[in-house]
């Protein structure tokens, strides 16, 4: 079987040591002309290990449940996630919820709870039927093209009922995890996108160029590595202000670095080999030489460290947001929920819990990930 | 080695300078007028004015760079506009409850990283295996604040083992240092486990027991010590990122470190004590760096640096 992709002369054995380029899933370069036809229909043996890797099965199931909650959270989640009841703030998990009817029969049937601080929870007589496809409060989407009442369950009845709980305003739990999602989603893939933008072309061109570029650029990442893990974001958002907006992009600088190291040390491997000197010896020009044939050669590490980077932006917002200097009330997000339910821990573990799990859950869908590109792109860095 | 970490001190002076310019620049390109941000918002106009006076605001740009190193130099970096004490002293008595902390955190990460690792390398493709990496997968997908407030609800308010939060006895310790050090647990027994696995595919280990070396003895004196050098440099690189994770772990567990000061001082735009916090972060950052390095050398005598 041969690589389905490939840059023109470029040499199927290994480098002699440094950084591996390997095959480059999405090179840009398809192959054209009748020789190279049937390569075409081969799989390329990375997309094979891939699917046979159960890591990467488990990974890309949780990745997929949560870009589905993402695309369908209005009709996912049973209420609105701004809603305030404060007749029934801090309501425990399951409250009312019964797996059996008035008369014996099995389902899912809830009762109306309220809970107060002299009388505590408080359970009404009337149980209701919990069922799919449920009209209720009505919601729009998609910027307003999507309107609909539509829920995919709810309460068939004048009450509503809380699967996980409510936090301090009474806000139905479940329905701000699953408003809250897209924000962690933006945010990876907003912070990602900077860090691939500007850290890529920064570490090629240094790599590439070596000489001063290389020692001015080497010596501006150096500085911006000296501010270890979340202190870069931290730093960024005291200067220019907190809110969402400001995380994404602190986030997405504080990657930039890391891209850009990275890059450089897979370009200063590559561009000794055979094919850039052929390129260039053919008379292609510098740049289009880096662009053309080294990047697409180089993007397999690329591509591992953003599924990586995905995980480590999600966990930065949410710490920032925790902290107090990411997004701001009443954004549903997962790591300033998490914050509020700190203050009544005691009273109320499921308002910080749940958020908690939601972070856990969806990073290590992309921890997951990044770990099954890392064996199936370069089965040598892997035990 | 002395001549190399005398050279990695020089090498690292441009980053040190750029660490400098960015906490120089965070006043300057806040929003805002810079001596507002020095003095405070409640600054009266003589202070203002003073403040405007001591640190040049009214000069160019690079002029003011320039009596920012110098005071810098003269460890002076100005008075917290929430307390009034001078930064310096607030950064003496807080840095140091920081470094017990990250230094209690890589302890626990290293004394259960380490085992965990080898019984996964050991137990290779079995149940312990699995385990062991599930749960190091676990570890750094794991928020450490929520990790960090599980631990309190469980071990402090419903058993009662733990103080809830502050710093005094070493039972206030074992969480805050726990919490923070489980990411570089996950990072460390990983890394032993692939160490350990590298290492027993080797013609030594092979040779070892074909002289009919018992399996301990080829585990722990052949295998272990050689295994342990990469480890030990990955762990103790990760002493510099721990003490940023300590932000948020000193933010969940109330303790008197330098990354809560931050936080505090951000969430009340009290920028000189900002300053000197990030300041103190990242150069120390750097030298710890420095210092494992050059460690590095001690540990693995067939390393060189020319």
């Amino acid at each position: 079987m041969t690589e389905s992709v490939k840059s023109p002369g470029a040499e199927p054995g290994l480098p002699p040591g440094g950084a591996p380029p390997p095959t480059p899933p999405g090179h840009g370069g398809r192959p054209t002309g009748p020789a190279s036809a049937p390569q075409r229909k081969t799989t390329p043996r990375w997309r094979k290990r891939l699917a046979r890797s159960p890591i990467a099965v488990a990974g890309f199931t949780v990745i997929g449940f949560f870009l589905l909650v993402v695309a369908f959270a209005p009709f996912l989640a049973p209420y609105s996630p701004t809603r305030q009841a404060l007749r029934s703030s801090y309501v425990p998990p399951m409250a009312g919820v019964s797996l059996r009817g008035p008369e014996g029969q099995l389902g899912l049937w809830v009762r109306d709870v309220s809970r107060s601080p002299i009388a505590g929870v408080q359970i009404g007589e009337e149980a209701y039927p919990v069922r799919f496809l449920v009209r209720g409060e009505s919601w729009t989407w998609f910027f307003g093209l999507v309107t609909s009442d539509m829920r995919l369950f709810g309460v068939d009845g004048p009450i509503r009922w809380y699967a996980l709980g409510t936090d301090e305003q009474g806000r139905d739990l479940l329905s701000r995890l699953i408003h809250g999602a897209w924000i962690s989603l933006f945010i990876g893939l907003i912070s990602v996108f900077i860090g691939v933008a500007v850290g890529v072309p920064i570490g090629a061109i240094s790599g590439f160029y070596g000489g001063a570029t290389d020692l001015v650029v080497q010596r501006v990442v150096d500085t911006m590595l000296a501010f270890p893990g979340i202190l870069l974001a931290i730093v960024l958002v005291a200067t220019f202000g907190t809110g969402l907006t400001n995380v994404m992009i602190a986030v997405g600088i504080a990657s930039i670095p890391i891209y850009a190291r990275l890059v450089r040390g897979s370009v200063l491997s590559a561009r000794e080999r055979e094919y850039v000197e052929a390129a260039r010896a053919l008379g292609l020009g510098r740049l289009p030489t880096l662009f053309k044939h080294v990047l697409p050669n180089v993007m397999a590490p690329i591509i591992v460290q953003s599924s990586l980077q995905m995980a480590v932006a999600i966990l930065f917002a949410a710490g920032l947001g925790f902290l107090g200097l990411g997004a701001r009330p009443p954004e549903p997000e997962w790591g300033l929920m998490l914050a509020r339910g700190r203050e009544y821990l005691a009273v109320a573990p499921h308002v910080a819990t749940f958020p908690g799990l939601a972070i856990v859950f969806v990073v290590l869908g992309f921890n997951l990930v990044g770990d099954a590109l890392r064996d199936a792109l370069d089965p040598r860095l892997s035990q | 080695m002395f001549q190399y970490a005398v050279r990695r001190v020089l090498i690292s002076i441009p980053s040190i300078f750029g660490v400098i310019l960015i906490v120089f620049l965070m006043v300057r390109l806040a929003p805002g007028d810079p001596a507002l941000l020095l003095a405070g918002e409640f600054a009266t106009e003589a202070t203002l004015e003073r403040i405007r006076e001591r640190f040049g605001l009214d000069r160019p740009t690079h002029e003011q760079f320039g009596i920012f190193i110098v005071n810098l130099a003269q460890g002076d970096l100005g008075r917290s506009t929430r307390t009034n004490r001078l930064v310096t002293s607030d950064l003496r008595q807080f840095f140091p409850n920081t470094i017990e902390l990250a230094a209690a955190a890589i302890v626990i990460a290293f004394l259960i990283g380490i085992p965990a690792g080898i019984i996964a390398a050991l137990k290779q493709n079995t149940w312990a295996d699995l385990v062991v990496m599930f749960g190091a997968l676990i570890g750094v997908s794991m928020p450490v604040f929520w990790f960090g407030l599980l631990a309190i609800l469980y071990f402090s308010v419903q058993l009662g083992w733990f103080p809830v939060a502050g710093r005094g006895t070493w039972q206030h310790l074992v969480l805050p240092a726990f919490s923070l050090g489980i990411g570089t647990m996950a990072i460390i027994a990983r890394m032993t486990r692939s160490s350990m696995l590298e290492v027993l595919s080797q013609d030594y280990i092979r040779t070892a027991r074909a002289k009919g070396v018992m399996t301990s003895s080829v585990v722990l004196k052949h295998a272990f010590r050689n295994a342990m050098v990469p480890v030990l440099t990955v762990g103790g690189l990760q002493f510099g990122t721990l003490m940023a994770g300590a932000v948020l772990t000193e933010s969940v567990f109330t303790w008197p470190g330098i990354g809560r000061l931050l936080v505090d001082s951000i969430l009340a735009r009290d920028y000189p004590v900002v300053q000197g916090a990030v300041l103190l972060i990242a150069t120390s950052f750097i030298f710890i760096n420095i210092l494992v390095d050059a460690l590095y050398a001690v540990i693995d005598p067939r390393i060189r640096y020319d």
